[in-house]
């Protein structure tokens, strides 16, 4: 399965996201904030674990999460690039 | 540029402030007698000008939110004074913490019994989250955290008009300190929980809210609903570190004595919603409630938290 629909899976199943389905997630929403899907700060944590949980990618600091925790395009890019 | 801030942008819900109720220059005034003759003439001074304060409505308005739960039966004279009391011992809290600073002066003291406790739990090696709240002496408390030898990360947001000395910048502790604000981006999220994955201490005031309202929970306390924060709480579920609720009550000048209130354990990955945590949130309460019926005027939230 590509990088970004088995995040899109991961974060629907794992994050409990309610009527949300991962084939109508937008690469390049926001994943924070209102106008994508509507994750918050506390999100931010449980993303991180998984990212690591699943992909064997850790984001170390506040520099790389800002950079890699924008949309499902820029994430994946993030894992593609240390899985490599 | 990704900027989730829990503070400007979905921040309506916040309805304190740590701005300073007295000017810069009474501050400093403050610095200069502490420096001139310690705390005494400090606190000589404290008395009046406490007194002055407390002739205020605005500022008896301010603290009669927690009293009138406290105190419901208090009238007339006896409720001036509950809250001449209350302001001073805030009074006397702020004048310990800059004597810290100034001069470098505490005696914080805690069990053997409390001090095995948190090593072993620093040593499941998942770090530890602290949470406490504005009551006695948090500050000094939070300095006196320098027993446990490891590094201590505080989640605190520092208001613009918050004039105080803080404590913590003290050159015989400031080294073990460091401040994450939880209105930078992601909520400082990413921080706290770097900070965990090396083991540090993580502070928080489990009595305050930041951020959107879900990350939240109505709590009975006083004998009515209040909100208070998850996320302390939420953060222990998603990486597995124990919760330890820290309380620590004033006992006299520049002095206090820490108390290890409560042990929470979550289990990993708990839920997402923040009614699971309800219960978690009310053991904090509990030992909240627990600690203001021991010491009704160290408790130091000067808003309405009912609201």
């Amino acid at each position: 399965m590509a990088i970004k629909q088995k995040l899109k899976k991961i974060l629907v199943e794992e994050l409990n996201l309610e009527d949300v389905v991962p084939e109508e997630i937008d690469d390049s929403a926001p994943l924070f904030g209102p106008d994508g899907l509507g994750l918050d700060s506390l999100d931010a944590v449980e993303i991180v674990v998984l990212v690591q949980k699943h992909f064997g990618v850790e984001i170390k600091n506040l520099e790389e999460g800002r950079k890699a925790l924008q949309s499902i395009s820029t994430l994946a890019d993030f894992i593609e690039s240390r899985s490599s | 540029m990704l900027m989730v801030k829990s503070c400007s942008v979905q921040n309506n819900f916040r309805n304190w402030s740590s701005r300073s109720l007295a000017g810069k220059w009474r501050h400093g005034f403050f610095y200069f007698l502490i420096r001139l003759g310690g705390h005494k003439l400090a606190y000589l001074f404290l008395y009046f000008i406490v007194f002055y304060f407390t002739l205020k409505p605005s500022v008896r308005k301010k603290a009669s939110y927690y009293l009138a739960r406290r105190f419901p039966a208090s009238k007339g004279v006896r409720k001036f004074l509950d809250c001449y009391r209350l302001n001073l011992n805030f009074g006397k809290i702020l004048i310990d913490r800059a004597i810290l600073a100034i001069l470098g002066e505490m005696d914080m003291e805690t069990t053997s019994e409390h001090r095995k406790i948190v090593f072993d739990l620093l040593a499941e090696g998942k770090g530890l989250i602290m949470v406490t709240a504005h009551v006695g002496c948090w500050q000094l408390a939070m300095s006196g955290l320098d027993f446990t030898g490891v590094p201590v990360d505080i989640v605190y947001h520092h208001d613009q008009e918050d004039v105080d000395l803080q404590s913590l910048g003290h050159a015989k502790v400031s080294h073990l300190f460091h401040f994450i604000d939880p209105c930078s981006p992601l909520g400082g999220t990413l921080d706290m929980l770097e900070s965990l994955k090396k083991g540090h201490v993580l502070c928080f005031m489990g009595d305050r809210v930041f951020g959107s309202k879900k990350n939240t929970v109505e709590v009975n306390f006083l004998g009515q609903k209040a909100r208070f924060p998850i996320s302390a709480f939420k953060i222990a579920s998603v990486v597995g570190a124990p919760v330890v609720v820290v309380f620590a009550y004033r006992t006299g000048p520049s002095s206090g004595k820490m108390k290890l209130m409560r042990l929470i354990r979550i289990e990993r990955n708990h839920g997402r919603n923040s009614e699971e945590y309800k219960p978690y949130v009310e053991e904090f309460v509990k030992a909240l409630e627990g600690f203001v019926q021991e010491f009704p005027y160290q408790f130091f939230n000067f808003y309405d938290m009912w609201s």
